[in-house]
């Protein structure tokens, strides 16, 4: 792929029917060479149709979808060799080994054998999973099953890989070696677009998008858009008596601040700054307040609950 | 159209592990046309054996004798016993015979030396096909048992000319196996090839072949081919089979029923690629296969002889390539080279697969839409 200073995906005002169900409404949004982009939203807000489209799977209804430069539905054979795509379905044969899924998956991108050996060696190597060569996959556990996806979908060596939610139902320990793997295939230059609906693994993406039904409705690096939803951050109540509901409705009722429960502690919005420091002397034996930063959820939920309130 | 061999290699390796990996399916791609073919090879046959058959004459009848020996040595008859006085309709009553043969007053020779006297033959014919045989049967031995004796019988009732050509013994086995060619293989084609195709669309395995650079051509024939190969392997197994243990005769050439396995394979395999298109779970490719499979086989000829099937059906048949593939293999097989009759049919076959495979390369889509 030429590496021209030129967004590597480009969509506009996509939008794909379903007769007369709208899965995307009128998306636009570009993505840029070598960064973890990430694309976040519930089940069914449209996340896994946008990746069809853009891996040419699925034609659009309406609007532009470019990668590199090329519409996609018109130059489909061109772009596949360069776009890896591991599906939010499992799609490794249960009944091969690992080798004999890599094999499979290699030839279908024309590498002779001598290529997909060289190349799975490569890949086991670098997920770290030598030992299960030749283990039928049906064996594996789930977590390991998804980073021998992984693996099926690098070897062809693409540039631009398309991740449909890869760590759920998996354990905390595989997602964290799924999100060392795919910030190490970042470094190496590729460009990673992954969707999830895991807000903490959205952090450590580069740039994220919020969908919502079928549109976007945020857009942003994680900080900026923890400032657009947060321009005040939060503060934390840390309770010295256990106190916490009734200070949270009283907060409520005065219109003080909108708190939630948030373990032990509240987490809070403060809404009227002045009365919230008076209120917080009135009650220092109760209470701490320490300032604290809003996760992503928080973001998202804000972002969902503001457009629900429209 | 682009269609890269080591794609194809690829493809090949992974369904023929996938086979190998499955025992239900290793069992029913080669067992059960086995098991088939032995069935209609032993078991299952039209034909009328084990007749009783009990003669009312002296003992000492040089004719009656004669008689009881060649229907004992004909293979159609279980006893053949000679009565002198016995109530012919008791016997059949009490089932100790189906059919009684009574010479008349003055015995077989008088009566032969005649030539027109009615002999009577009494028949159970409550099983009206098989009666009909019997007295054929009879009727047969009578008549060469008085030729081999010099009686003149051309004006009586005893009269027989019948040739039966190509099945001398009309025998179903021979004329079942090459059918069941067709119809094992078709029933294996159809639904293994067609569940394959919808298993990739159950589990999502489609969607990687889809995101990969594979053309169309290339996903069809991967997904087809390894089961052109199976389909041709189990033409030939059951031909082996019925050559080698039912003796059937084989009077054509290999190449005839390449040609003719090869054509109806790729017919049978079209289906499946068409049904696969509309379905989604291996369960509706399963239906689906069956919805053609019943229609299919019954206007085939296997079983019933197109020619007797009444007009709008048997318009039916001739879009049937089941029906071509069948009579080209009785034909190939039975009777060697009606090099004719076998390109007519070689032809339609052709023309069938060619509406077939257009209609599922047309709907064998690439896109998830």
């Amino acid at each position: 792929m030429n590496k021209e200073h030129k967004p590597i995906i480009r969509v506009e005002n996509l939008t794909v029917a379903f007769g007369d169900f709208k899965a995307v409404d009128g998306i636009s949004f570009s993505v840029e060479r070598g960064e973890i982009f990430g694309f976040l939203g519930a089940n069914g807000a449209g996340k896994t149709t946008t990746i069809r489209c853009i891996c040419g799977l699925l034609n659009p209804t309406q609007g532009v979808v470019e990668v590199d430069g090329k519409d996609v539905s018109s130059s489909t054979l061109v772009l596949k060799p360069h776009i890896g795509y591991m599906s939010q379905k499992f799609t490794l044969y249960p009944d091969l080994t690992v080798r004999e899924n890599l094999v499979f998956a290699g030839s279908l991108y024309g590498l002779t054998r001598a290529q997909i050996k060289t190349r799975a060696a490569e890949l086991m190597q670098f997920i770290g999973l030598t030992q299960h060569l030749d283990e039928p996959v049906k064996l594996l556990s789930g977590g390991v099953k998804q980073v021998v996806a992984l693996a099926a979908t690098l070897l062809h060596n693409p540039d631009l890989i398309f991740l449909d939610e890869p760590t759920a139902g998996t354990s905390p320990a595989t997602r964290a070696d799924f999100w060392r793997l795919i910030r190490t295939l970042a470094q190496n230059g590729k460009t990673i677009f992954v969707t999830t609906h895991y807000m903490d693994e959205a952090e450590y993406c580069g740039r994220i998008v919020l969908m919502e039904r079928g549109k976007i409705i945020a857009a942003g690096t994680p900080q900026a858009l923890k400032k657009q939803f947060f321009p005040q951050p939060p503060v934390e109540l840390l309770f010295k008596r256990p106190e916490q509901a009734r200070v949270r409705a009283e907060l409520k009722a005065r219109n003080i601040a909108s708190a939630q429960m948030f373990g032990d502690a509240l987490r809070a919005e403060v809404q009227d700054a002045a009365r919230f420091d008076k209120y917080t002397r009135q009650n220092q034996a109760i209470f701490d307040v320490h300032p604290a930063q809003p996760t992503l959820e928080d973001v998202f939920l804000k972002a969902v609950c503001g457009r629900e309130g429209k | 159209m682009k269609i890269r061999r080591i794609v194809l290699q690829g493809f090949f390796k992974k369904e023929f592990t996938q086979i190998v990996r499955d025992p239900k399916m290793l069992f029913a791609i080669f067992f059960i046309p086995l098991i088939q073919t032995v069935m209609f090879g032993l078991a299952l046959t039209s034909e009328v054996k084990n007749v009783e058959l009990a003669v009312l004459a002296k003992p000492s009848s040089r004719v009656a004798r004669d008689i009881r020996a060649r229907a004992q040595a004909s293979g159609w008859f279980k006893v053949a016993d000679i009565f002198e006085h016995a109530d012919p309709v008791s016997l059949i009553e009490s089932r100790r015979a189906e059919a009684v043969l009574i010479a008349p007053k003055e015995g077989f020779e008088k009566a032969l030396e005649r030539g027109s006297e009615p002999v009577q033959l009494l028949v159970n014919a409550t099983n009206a096909q098989r009666a009909q045989q019997v007295n054929g049967y009879v009727q047969q031995i009578v008549a060469e048992v008085a030729a081999q004796r010099g009686y003149d019988v051309s004006s009586g009732v005893i009269q027989l000319d019948e040739r039966v050509l190509f099945n001398h013994n009309l025998d179903t086995t021979s004329y079942m196996i090459p059918a069941l060619m067709v119809m094992s293989t078709f029933i294996v084609l159809l639904v293994v090839c067609g569940m394959a195709i919808a298993k990739e669309k159950e589990t999502g395995t489609m969607e990687k072949l889809i995101s990969s650079p594979c053309t169309v051509e290339e996903i069809m024939l991967g997904k087809t081919l390894p089961y052109f190969v199976i389909g041709l392997v189990i033409v030939g197994l059951i031909l082996f089979v019925g050559v080698a243990w039912f003796g059937i005769p084989f009077r054509g050439s290999l190449w005839q029923v390449g040609v003719n396995g090869g054509l109806f394979a790729l017919s049978a395999l079209a289906v499946a690629l068409i049904i696969s298109t509309v379905v989604s779970t291996q369960q509706q490719a399963m239906m689906g296969s069956m919805l053609y499979l019943l229609p299919g086989i019954l206007l085939s000829g296997v079983f019933f002889p197109v020619a007797n099937i009444p007009g709008v059906f048997r318009w039916m048949c001739y879009l049937n390539p089941m029906m071509y593939s069948v009579a080209n293999f009785r034909a190939v097989i039975l009777k060697g080279g009606d090099m004719g009759l076998f390109w007519s049919n070689c032809f339609w076959l052709t023309v069938i697969c060619v509406v077939l495979c257009t209609c599922a390369y047309k709907n064998f889509k690439s896109t998830l839409n």
